[in-house]
C-alpha cells in the first residue's frame, strides 16, 4: 500500500466546500443538505435530550456542601446557618446544555495518510481543493470534529474549538448558535498542519480560557511522550472536566507493510533514515503498539473515555456506536 | 591458487562487484517516504541498527562469495573441460623423457619400471593441455644421444600420448645436454607459453654430466618429476676380461694349446649399488660364448663382496682353446636384480689356430752352428717357436721378410711384424708398417744390433707419430737389470707375478736410450725403459712395441736366459690382441666396425641391422646393448662388435629433491617439481606465482570446479534463507494493538 503525506504548512481553502468533503460517507450522494447528512451520521444517537452530568444551580436541590472562601454567597443556605451557625451552600441537579470543547491536533504527524482522497471523501472528488490526492489523519480529525460539533449544536449545546500543535494556534469560542458549526469547519479548513505537539502547553492554554466545566474532546494521534500526556490529563482532571481522547491513526502506521527499502523522512522535522521496512517492521510494530496501548491505558486510568479511530474507516458507524455506549453509561451512573 | 586465465579471473572479480553495485544503485533509486510516526520508526531503528547492519554486511558478503564461487567453479570446469579459456596463450609443452639405462629400474614394491612411472606422470601433464586452445606437445627421448621422438610439436594430443606410451628403456646414459640442444634448435614463436617437462627417476645415474647444461632462453618454465625414493639393489657387470682377446685354439677339449695351463682365466668385474652395499654379498656370474646363433656355456663364478665393498671380481676358468677358430663374443651374465639392463657384459674374442709373425731380417733361413753365431733374428725365431723341437705344429708361425722387401703384399695375413734390423729397412717401409699397424697389426722393433748409431729412429717415430725421444747412439751399462713392470700397457699382465723372478738373471750391458713419459711396459734398474708401447691409431687399434736392447749377446744376456721365451711370447700373443682392438663401444655411440665391414648384423634374433658409414662407424648411434657380426660386401664375416650398456647410468643411489633442484637450478629457468602418483600429477612445490598454470589433473580440476559450484549452491541457499530472514519476508502481517 502506498503511503503519502501532504505538504506540511499548506493553508486550506473555503469552509463551505470543505464541509461537504469532510462530512460525507459513501451514501453522501443520496443525502440532501449538509444538515441532513450530518444528522444521518449520528442517526440513533439523538433519541432525546441527555441529562447533564453537571450540577447546576437552577433546577432542583441535590445536597449541601460546606462554604469555602470565594463561593458565591447568593447560594448560602441561610436556614441551615440559622440552625447550625455554620455556612453551607445549596447544590441543585439541573438539566443543562453541554459545553463541548473540541481540540484538534494540527501537528505535522497528522499530515500523514495513505487513503485515497477520492475514496474517502465519497463525493467523487479525486483531490482536495488544495490538490491533495490522499486523505490524511488531519482530514479525518476534521471530519470527526465537524460531526461532533454538529451533533452537539443539534442538541442546542455549546461547542468550542481549539486547533493546536506545539501551542493553541486557533480557538473558536463556545457557542450554540447555528453559524457556529460553519465557523468550526472553516477554522479547521484554514489551518496549517505542521510543527510538533506539546500537549501540556496546549491543555494549559485551553483550560485557561474555560471557566466552567466542559467536555473536552481531544482528537489527535497522540504521538507525544506519555509523561507529557499524563501531566496534561492530570490538569484536566484537576479542573474536573470530563474528557474523551480520540486517537486518530492511519492503518498503514500500524501495519507498516512497505515492500522496498526506502529513505524515511519525519513530518515533524526528524532526521531522514534509510530503512528496509521488512527488516524493521516487527520492532516498529512493537514500538508503536506499546505506545498506543500506553495512551489508552493512561486515558482510562483517569476515568476518561478513549476511542481509537482508523482513518481508513467510515466515521459514522463507530462514532454512533460510541455515543450510544456513552449515553448508556451516563444513564446507568445517574440511576444506579 | 593462481589463475591460468587472467581474463577469466578479471571477469570473476568483476562479478563479485555486481552485488555491491546493485546495492549502491538500489540505494539511490527510491523516493523518500514522509512518515508521521517517525519517532517510533527511529526508536525501532536505533534498537535494531547494529543487528541490521551486521545482517546486511553478512548478506552482502554471502552474495559476493556466491558470485566468486560460481565464477571460480565455472572457470574450473572450463579449465578441466577443455573449453574456451578466455584468450589465454596456447601452451607448447616439450616432454623430455629419461629413457636411459636407469629408467629400466624396477620398483620392487610395485614391479613397475621407472620409465613407466615417468610416462604416467608425463601423460598426466599432457592431459592438462587443451588442443582447442592450440596447445601443442613435443616429445624428446633423453637417452644418449638425445633424440626427438615427436617433433615438431603437434596438436594431436591423443596421438602424442600414444607415442609416449610406446617408449622403452635403452642401454645408454641420459643426455640432458643433447636434449637441451635439440630444444634450442626449435624455432620459438611469440604468443605461446613454452614449457618443458623433464621426467626422470633422478637417481644418481640420471644426474650425470649436468654441469653447463642450459635451457633455451625462450623456455618459460621447467616442470620436473620428484626423485624416486625406493631403494633398489643393483649389480652391474662392469667388465669381462679374458686373459687374451686373441686366443689360439686347437678346437680340442682339454688341449693345452692355450699356452699357459690349458684353461683360460676370464675375470668379470662386478660393481654393486643401491641399498645393499653396507652388507657382505655375492653375485653369481655365468660365462658363455656367442657365435652366431650358437651359445656355448663356458663356466660360472662368484663375485664376493666384503662389507662396504662395491667392486669384486668373479674369476671363471674357461677352456677357450677347445673352441673352434673364428670370431665370437664372450657373454657374462648375472641373476636378475633391480636393473636388468646392466646384468650382461660382452667382449669380442678371436680364436685362431696360430699366429703369423713376420720377422724382418737379412740372412735367410739358416741354423747357426754355435751360440756366438746367432743373429738377433735367430734368437727371436727360437723364442717364438720353442715347441718346434717336440711338436711339428707351431702356434706362432714365423715368416722371414727381407728388409728391402717390406711391402703391402708381404704383410697381408700377418698378425705381427718383428723388425730385428731396422736400419736395413728400405725407404717407405716404415709407412707400410704404420699402415699394417692401423689395420690391427702388431709391430715390434728392436734396435740394430751391430751399430752404435741408430739411423732409423727418426723415420720410425715420424711414421708412427710416437711422442718419444730416442737417442741416436747407444750407451753402455754396467750389468743393469730389469727393475719394474708397469702394468698399464697390459702387455705382460699374464706373467706379472713371475716377472721379477724371471728377470733377475738378466744383465743389460748396452741400451738405446728412450725418453717416454708413458706406455713403458718394462724398465731397467736405472729407470730407463726396456720396453715401450705406443698406440698409433686413433681408434684404439694397432700397436708399436719398442725394445731398448737388441736381441744380441753384446747388448744383453737375455737371449740366453729363460726369460726370453715368455717375454717374446707374451709380447706377441698379448700384443696381437691389443693391436686388434676391443671392438666394443658403449650404448649411445656409433660403434666402429672392423676393416672391410659394410654392415653389422645381430648375433641373435632379428635385431637391428646397422649400416657402416664411410668413416668406418655405423651410420646411426646404437642405444641398445648387444653383439653384432660384421660382414663385408660379400656377406663374409670379418669380425664382431659389441655394444655395452653405459654403466655410468647404473648408479641406483637415490638423490634428494634438494639435490635435484640444485642441479636443475643450473638451467637458468623456473623449475616446478611435481609429484607423481597413481592418480596423476600434482604440484608438489612451486615458485614464483605458484605456477603450474593450472596444469593439474583433469579429475582434480573437475573436482575443484565441482567443489566451487557446490559451494556456490550452498551459498545460494544460505543467501536465500538469510535474505528472507533479513527482509522478514516470512513475518506475518500483524497489526500492533
Amino acid at each position: 500500500m502506498d503511503s503519502r503525506a501532504v505538504n506540511a504548512g499548506m493553508p486550506r481553502t473555503a469552509p463551505t466546500t470543505d464541509a461537504a468533503l469532510y462530512l460525507h460517507p459513501q451514501t453522501l450522494s443520496r443525502l440532501g443538505s449538509m444538515e441532513m447528512r450530518a444528522r444521518h451520521i449520528v442517526e440513533g444517537v439523538m433519541s432525546g435530550m441527555h441529562r447533564s452530568p453537571y450540577q447546576g444551580f437552577s433546577v432542583e436541590f441535590a445536597q449541601h456542601r460546606p462554604y469555602v472562601p470565594g463561593d458565591d454567597i447568593r447560594h448560602l443556605d441561610w436556614k441551615v446557618y440559622g440552625r447550625t451557625d455554620k455556612l453551607h451552600l445549596k447544590q441543585y441537579q439541573q438539566e443543562t446544555s453541554l459545553d463541548l470543547m473540541v481540540m484538534v491536533d494540527a501537528s505535522g504527524s497528522m499530515n500523514y495518510g495513505s487513503r485515497d482522497f477520492a475514496e474517502a471523501s465519497g463525493v467523487g472528488a479525486a483531490t482536495s481543493p488544495d490538490g491533495r490526492s490522499i486523505w490524511t489523519k488531519f482530514d479525518h480529525a476534521t471530519a470527526l470534529a465537524a460531526a461532533l460539533s454538529y451533533i452537539t449544536l443539534s442538541q442546542g449545546d455549546r461547542v468550542g474549538l481549539a486547533i493546536f500543535a506545539d501551542q493553541v494556534r486557533e480557538m473558536v469560542a463556545r457557542s450554540s448558535a447555528q453559524p457556529q458549526w460553519r465557523a468550526v469547519v472553516g477554522a479547521l479548513s484554514c489551518t496549517t498542519v505542521d510543527r510538533t505537539t506539546d500537549v501540556g502547553r496546549v491543555i494549559e492554554q485551553t483550560l485557561a480560557k474555560i471557566t466552567n466545566r466542559c467536555l473536552l474532546v481531544i482528537i489527535s494521534d497522540f504521538f507525544v511522550e506519555l509523561e507529557q500526556l499524563r501531566a496534561a490529563l492530570a490538569r484536566v482532571r484537576h479542573r474536573r472536566h470530563d474528557m474523551i481522547a480520540m486517537q486518530v491513526l492511519d492503518r498503514q502506521e500500524l501495519a507498516f507493510d512497505f515492500a522496498h527499502a526506502s529513505p524515511f523522512e519525519g513530518l515533524e522535522g526528524e532526521s531522514r533514515v534509510r530503512i528496509d521496512p521488512r527488516a524493521i517492521r516487527a520492532a516498529y510494530q512493537r514500538e508503536i503498539g506499546s505506545h498506543v496501548a500506553g495512551v489508552e491505558r493512561l486515558v482510562r486510568s483517569f476515568g476518561y473515555d478513549y476511542v481509537r479511530v482508523d482513518s481508513h474507516d467510515w466515521l459514522g458507524p463507530p462514532l454512533a456506536a460510541y455515543l450510544a455506549q456513552r449515553n448508556a453509561q451516563i444513564k446507568r451512573s445517574k440511576h444506579g | 591458487m593462481s589463475f591460468l586465465h587472467p581474463i577469466l579471473a578479471g571477469v570473476g572479480l568483476a562479478c563479485v562487484a555486481v552485488p555491491i553495485l546493485i546495492h549502491i544503485l538500489m540505494r539511490r533509486r527510491r523516493a523518500p517516504v514522509r512518515w508521521g510516526a517517525m519517532k517510533f520508526l527511529l526508536a525501532a531503528y536505533r534498537r535494531q541498527r547494529r543487528r541490521l547492519q551486521f545482517e546486511q554486511w553478512l548478506l552482502l558478503a554471502v552474495r559476493c562469495l556466491l558470485v566468486a564461487a560460481a565464477a571460480l567453479g565455472i572457470g574450473g570446469l572450463l579449465w578441466g573441460g577443455g573449453g574456451e579459456t578466455g584468450g589465454a596463450r596456447p601452451v607448447v609443452m616439450f616432454l623430455v623423457i629419461d629413457d636411459s639405462l636407469a629408467s629400466g629400474a624396477i620398483d620392487p614394491t610395485t614391479g613397475e619400471t621407472s620409465l613407466e612411472r615417468q610416462i604416467r606422470a608425463a601423460r598426466g601433464v599432457a592431459a592438462q593441455l587443451n588442443s582447442a586452445r592450440g596447445d601443442r606437445l613435443g616429445i624428446l627421448a633423453a637417452s644418449g644421444p638425445a633424440r626427438p621422438v615427436l617433433m615438431p610439436p603437434t596438436v594431436d594430443l591423443p596421438g602424442a600420448e600414444r607415442v609416449l606410451s610406446q617408449m622403452t628403456p635403452t642401454d645408454s646414459a641420459v643426455d640432458w645436454a643433447g636434449a637441451m640442444r635439440i630444444l634450442g634448435s626449435v624455432e620459438a614463436s611469440d604468443g605461446e607459453r613454452r614449457m618443458a617437462g623433464l621426467f626422470s627417476g633422478w637417481r644418481e645415474g640420471s644426474l650425470l654430466d649436468f654441469s653447463g647444461v642450459e635451457a633455451p632462453g625462450w623456455l618459460e618454465r621447467v616442470i620436473t618429476s620428484t626423485p624416486e625414493e625406493t631403494v633398489i639393489d643393483n649389480a652391474t657387470l662392469a667388465a669381462v676380461e679374458p686373459m687374451r682377446s686373441v686366443v689360439i685354439s686347437s678346437g680340442v677339449l682339454g688341449d693345452e694349446g692355450g699356452g699357459l695351463g690349458g684353461l683360460d682365466q676370464v675375470r668379470v668385474l662386478v660393481r654393486r649399488s643401491g641399498g645393499w652395499t653396507d652388507e657382505p654379498g655375492r653375485v653369481d656370474v655365468r660365462l658363455s660364448v656367442q657365435r652366431g646363433t650358437q651359445r656355448v656355456a663356458l663356466g660360472e663364478g662368484t663375485a664376493i663382496f666384503s662389507r662396504g665393498g662395491i667392486e669384486a671380481w668373479a674369476v671363471i676358468n674357461a677352456d677357450l682353446g677347445a673352441l673352434a677358430s673364428g670370431g665370437g663374443v664372450l657373454v657374462a651374465e648375472c641373476g636378475p636384480d633391480g636393473l636388468a639392463g646392466d646384468d650382461v657384459s660382452r667382449r669380442v674374442i678371436e680364436l685362431q689356430r696360430s699366429l703369423r709373425v713376420g720377422l724382418i731380417s737379412e740372412g735367410g733361413v739358416r741354423l747357426p752352428r754355435t751360440v756366438l753365431e746367432f743373429a738377433p733374428a735367430d734368437w727371436l725365431r727360437l723364442a717364438l717357436g720353442p715347441e718346434a723341437a717336440s711338436s711339428g705344429e707351431r702356434e706362432i708361425e714365423t715368416v722371414l721378410i727381407d728388409p728391402s722387401g717390406v711391402d703391402r703384399g708381404r704383410l697381408v695375413g700377418l698378425d705381427a711384424v718383428i723388425v730385428a734390423q731396422p736400419s736395413r729397412l728400405a725407404s717407405g717401409a716404415w709407412g707400410r708398417l704404420r699402415a699394417f699397424s692401423d689395420s690391427g697389426g702388431l709391430v715390434v722393433v728392436f734396435p740394430e744390433a751391430g751399430e752404435r748409431v741408430q739411423r732409423w729412429t727418426d723415420d720410425a717415430l715420424a711414421a708412427f707419430g710416437a711422442r718419444w725421444r730416442i737417442e741416436r747412439e747407444t750407451h753402455d751399462l754396467e750389468g743393469a737389470i730389469m727393475r719394474e713392470v708397469e702394468r698399464g700397457a697390459g702387455l705382460f699382465s699374464a706373467i706379472a707375478g713371475e716377472l721379477a723372478e724371471l728377470a733377475r738373471p738378466v744383465r743389460v750391458e748396452r741400451v738405446l736410450g728412450i725418453d717416454a713419459e708413458s706406455g713403458v711396459a718394462l724398465r731397467l734398474e736405472d729407470g730407463s725403459p726396456l720396453v715401450a708401447v705406443w698406440r698409433p691409431g686413433e681408434d684404439r687399434r694397432g700397436l708399436l712395441v719398442l725394445f731398448s736392447v737388441a736381441m744380441d749377446l753384446s747388448w744383453t744376456t737375455l737371449p740366453t736366459k729363460p726369460f726370453v721365451i715368455p717375454l717374446v711370447q707374451e709380447t706377441i700373443r698379448q700384443g696381437v690382441g691389443l693391436a686388434r682392438g676391443e671392438w666394443s663401444e658403449v650404448a649411445g655411440s656409433r660403434p666402429a666396425a672392423p676393416p672391410g665391414a659394410v654392415e653389422l648384423r645381430p648375433h641373435v634374433g632379428g635385431g637391428l641391422t646397422l649400416r657402416v658409414g664411410p668413416d668406418g662407424r655405423t651410420e646411426e648411434p646404437v642405444r641398445q646393448a648387444g653383439a653384432w657380426r660384421a660382414v663385408d660386401g660379400a656377406g663374409v664375416l670379418v669380425g664382431s662388435v659389441v655394444v655395452e650398456p653405459d654403466r655410468r647410468a647404473s648408479q641406483m643411489e637415490t638423490a634428494s629433491a634438494e639435490r635435484v633442484r640444485g642441479v636443475l637450478g643450473g638451467l637458468g629457468v623456473e623449475v616446478v617439481m611435481l609429484e607423481s602418483s597413481r592418480e596423476g600429477v600434482v604440484e608438489r612445490e612451486g615458485s614464483g606465482q605458484g605456477a603450474m598454470l593450472g596444469l593439474m589433473p583433469h579429475r582434480e580440476k573437475w573436482s575443484l570446479g565441482l567443489a566451487m559450484l557446490t559451494a556456490a549452491l550452498i551459498l545460494a541457499v544460505v543467501e536465500t534463507l538469510l535474505a528472507r530472514r533479513v527482509s522478514h519476508a516470512t513475518v506475518r502481517r500483524e497489526v500492533a494493538g
